[in-house]
């Protein structure tokens, strides 16, 4: 991706290109490549989606499957006793729906993110290629699986009857933005350091199953519980029940909550892009 | 800043031995360049080692570099380097304009994919953009030959189509520096000549390729110089063809040491010397073109023998055989009784082009022509020619223009 004419210098600190100086030099390089990456990551995006689903019989089915086996299950425990959910004033199918969908994004995108360097393995060690553009193709899995999701979300309002108004469904889709940036952002390290040791990825597919149990996703958590008073400080709650609240009832009582989330979100987003940025010349030796 | 496109300076690259400190060292130095602090990557740690060291050099614009080595003397790691794909923990390298590399074509390649799709994907890859895709898309597809196949997922390729495919998908994307590593190997005949002229055009257009092959007679043909790693330091760099000659110089004598004699045991002939010499009985090994050059060989017979006859052979540095004669051939007889004797051969006023030459000689049953004595690339003659031509001698000519 380098315009002719360029000169470059590769040395043990990463590649330096000595055209560019001055303040907030790595940020604009960040930016520079994320824009000149745009064709590629729409590229790869298709070529996994593609990928994905042509050699499986149900194809993009298993994407509905997934969810509503998963509500399934839960509703059935809450219905036999098996499991005590407070109730949460509106139809709990619909509250662990929407709660599983937006908490997906998350789930779905940190696992794609993570996989991406390894998956990419073979191509990193042969081609120059601006990583990034693996990763954020990668992210794109989630958005997939969200859009499809959403279908299933429709069908249960209308068979529930309830119609969230077209703002609160636009304000609903605002407020997932930092839930992507989160997910991209530790999907950044997340990937460097399943690179270096695959360990990673075991730990991650425990990591997001606990975070699912511990954060109000399938259920609410309030009261004075341990778990409800961590959930306090866990921006996850926040970036999961608002965009719930804002969607199935237009209102939420958590907005600091959630502008501090974001905060927090925009900073891990930040962060992760830069050490990516900075780390990315260094780590195909590695995988 | 001079001419050079590519400037390197004092690079080395260390790899680690085994797989676990190699984690763990990942690890420290993922750690390390987050926290930004220095990683000191010019030591070695325990079981590391240098994979390439102090390598320095510059290749202009619109030169050919060959780059030829044992297994595993840095070659592939040095272009990884050119690539940016790998950093180098010692040194610099400075390049001016778009690498292109076709380190193993077809990197990229999903197997899912059909051939059409996979055009697109490694193209943007390798940092084209889908405009300039759509307008070379029926020549990358007519160049790699692929034909029906297109629209077939690439894990039906056989091997050859997706070679092709790759390489044709890397030279169009156009860049000024071209690095290729030993792909052309894979592809036929045909498929090869395309190649060639696919370089040539490159080099016409003055880009600067670099090109890592075993194969050293195509370094000959288009390399203008040559690197000659071995274990990861630069043993020589220069004139292509000087430096090819002198790497199969070093390949043969380590080779040659050990087997280059197949002897009969029960064969009753003795090779004492052997040596080469001018028309005025002087022993060397260099010549000039054009000068006469005998080979003597000194031999024993430990008992009378059945007619038997003696057979040498020259060779060029790349095993091309360009001439073998035989007593029996010209009816010269050779003494069959117990004794010593001398057998020489006059090849005068020699045309071979400059480069190194090898004999073979043996001595052979008259009638079974089995061996009775050989010994291969047993001497070896360096030849300098006042000119450069494509060949291997020039041949007896007579102009006539009218």
């Amino acid at each position: 991706m380098q315009d002719l004419n360029t000169k470059i210098y590769y040395t043990s600190s990463g590649p330096v290109n000595p055209n560019q100086s001055g303040l907030f030099r790595t940020t604009r390089q960040m930016f520079v490549e994320l824009v000149l990456s745009r064709e590629l990551i729409w590229i790869l995006f298709l070529r996994d989606f593609k990928a994905r689903y042509r050699q499986s019989l149900l194809g993009i089915l298993w994407v509905f499957l997934m969810p509503v086996l998963t509500v399934g299950m839960f509703v059935g425990m809450s219905r036999t006793g098996v499991l005590n959910i407070q109730r949460v004033g509106i139809p709990y199918p619909l509250y662990a729906l929407v709660g599983l969908t937006v908490w997906s994004i998350f789930s779905v995108g940190l696992t794609a993110c993570a996989n991406a360097l390894v998956n990419a393995g073979g191509m990193i060690v042969k081609i120059n290629f601006p990583k990034v553009s693996l990763i954020v193709a990668a992210f794109g899995q989630a958005l997939v699986e969200f859009c499809i999701r959403l279908i299933i979300i429709a069908s249960a309002c209308i068979y529930y009857g309830i119609f969230p108004s077209f703002t609160s469904l636009c304000l609903f889709l605002v407020c997932l933005l930092p839930t992507c940036l989160i997910t991209i952002g530790l999907g950044f390290l997340l990937s460097l350091m399943a690179g270096v040791a695959r360990d990673t990825l075991n730990v991650l597919a425990i990591v997001l199953l606990a975070g699912m149990l511990l954060t109000p996703v399938l259920y609410p958590l309030e009261g004075s519980s341990l778990i409800a008073v961590a959930n306090g400080w866990n921006p996850l709650n926040y970036l999961v029940t608002v965009p719930r609240d804002v969607l199935l009832m237009n209102y939420s009582l958590h907005g600091i909550g959630f502008i501090w989330s974001s905060i927090v979100a925009l900073i891990i987003f930040y962060v992760g892009w830069r050490l990516f940025y900075l780390a990315q010349s260094k780590i195909a030796e590695r995988i | 800043m001079g001419d050079a496109v590519i400037r390197i300076e004092g690079v080395a690259k260390k790899y680690c031995r085994t797989l676990k400190h190699s984690m763990l060292y990942g690890v420290s130095d993922l750690a390390r360049s987050f926290l930004g602090i220095d990683q000191s990557s010019h030591l070695l740690r325990q079981e590391e080692f240098w994979a390439v060291n102090h390598i320095s050099f510059e290749v202009k614009r619109g030169e050919t570099l060959g780059i030829i080595g044992a297994n595993g003397s840095g070659k592939s790691t040095l272009l990884k380097m050119l690539n940016g794909i790998f950093m180098p923990d010692k040194g610099r390298i400075e390049i001016e304009g778009r690498v292109g590399a076709l380190i193993e074509v077809g990197a990229g390649f999903h197997p899912m994919l059909t051939g059409r799709e996979n055009i697109y994907i490694n193209g943007s890859i390798y940092g084209m953009s889908k405009r300039e895709i759509d307008s070379k898309f029926d020549n990358i597809v007519e160049f790699a030959g692929i034909g029906d196949f297109l629209d077939s997922p690439v894990k039906h390729y056989s091997s050859g189509m997706f070679v092709r495919l790759g390489f044709s998908v890397a030279v169009h994307s156009e860049p000024d520096i071209l690095l290729v590593d030993e792909v052309l190997a894979v592809g036929d005949e045909n498929f090869k000549i395309k190649c060639y002229e696919q370089i040539n055009k490159f080099q016409q257009s003055g880009k600067t390729i670099f090109y890592v092959t075993h194969d050293l007679t195509s370094v000959k043909k288009i390399c203008t110089q040559c690197l000659w790693l071995k274990a990861g330091t630069v043993e020589m760099f220069g004139n292509s063809a000087e430096v090819v000659d002198r790497y199969i110089d070093y390949m043969k004598s380590n080779l040659t040491k050990k087997t280059n004699q197949i002897t009969n045991s029960t064969t009753p002939i003795e090779i004492t010397k052997i040596w080469t010499e001018d028309a005025h009985g002087n022993e060397k090994v260099e010549f000039e073109f054009g000068e006469t050059v005998t080979v003597r060989i000194k031999y024993q017979l430990l008992s009378a023998l059945e007619p038997f006859i003696f057979g040498i052979a020259i060779y060029t540095a790349d095993n091309i055989c360009i001439s073998a004669l035989h007593t029996g051939l010209d009816g010269i007889e050779l003494k069959q009784n117990e004794g010593n004797y001398e057998v020489s051969i006059d090849y005068p006023s020699i045309k071979l082009l400059s480069g190194t030459y090898w004999f073979d000689i043996g001595f052979f049953e008259k009638l079974a022509l089995g061996p009775l004595q050989f010994m291969s690339r047993v001497v070896k003659i360096y030849i300098r020619s006042p000119f450069v031509a494509d060949g291997i001698l020039v041949l007896e000519h007579i102009w006539k223009s009218s």
